[in-house]
């Protein structure tokens, strides 16, 4: 099999998270990278830490996915149109049985021209924190 | 911590800003009223240990080759409209 491997543009940009995510305020500062061979996967490398996250974007896994945002949370962003949000979810993968989830109750939500960000709780939404993707 | 004791309809301020009423008591279950800043984040414990414990698991994911394969095999029949 032949990866059509495409890295986005955005790829060695620097993302800021002001307030880390949740319950890890520490984690602040990412580096915006390719996650692996494929097209989609991306990784979120820590600047000041050895924190690693792969992302993806999660209308790749449910195309009706949908994030609201307060306008504080958009404004805190400093987004003032949806085209400006990258949208990304974390994937975990998980033993006996194997399988890979995505949180897509927690999405991280990025100003793609600032870097800024925040992870977002999407409280009263269907979404669940272990969305499975394939055993 | 601050222990303190309230009845129903009474409150207690935070900051000046959030305020937290009781509004009922029934057996061991206690309902209560919030309002907050829409900046201030409000969750049940249970979700935001939730979301911690999966973000934690999250940086303990490192091998990005099985996550790609999963997305593979799991989005072959997801298209968008673009």
């Amino acid at each position: 099999m032949i990866d059509l491997t495409i890295a986005s543009p955005l790829h060695g940009q620097i993302f800021v998270f002001p307030a880390g995510l949740v319950g890890c305020p520490t984690w602040r500062r990412f580096r915006f990278g390719q996650g692996a061979a494929g097209p989609t996967v991306h990784r979120l490398r820590g600047i000041d830490n050895d924190v690693s996250l792969f992302v993806v974007d999660p209308f790749t896994i449910d195309p009706d996915f949908s994030v609201e945002l307060s306008d504080q949370e958009a404004a805190e962003l400093g987004l003032s149109d949806p085209s400006e949000a990258l949208v990304l979810v974390t994937l975990t993968v998980r033993e006996s049985p194997r399988s890979v989830t995505a949180n897509l109750l927690g999405p991280l939500i990025v100003n793609a021209a600032t870097g800024r960000g925040r992870q977002v709780v999407l409280n009263g939404s269907p979404y669940v924190v272990r969305h499975p993707i394939a055993a | 911590m601050l222990v303190l004791s309230r009845k129903i309809d009474q409150s207690i301020v935070i900051d000046g800003s959030i305020r937290i009423t009781v509004l009922e008591v029934s057996g061991d279950r206690v309902k209560l009223g919030i309002v907050a800043p829409r900046e201030v984040s409000v969750l049940r414990q249970e979700l935001h240990d939730e979301i911690v414990a999966e973000n934690l698991r999250a940086a303990q994911t490192v091998d990005g080759a099985i996550v790609a394969d999963a997305l593979r095999a799991g989005t072959a029949g997801v298209r968008r409209v673009d």
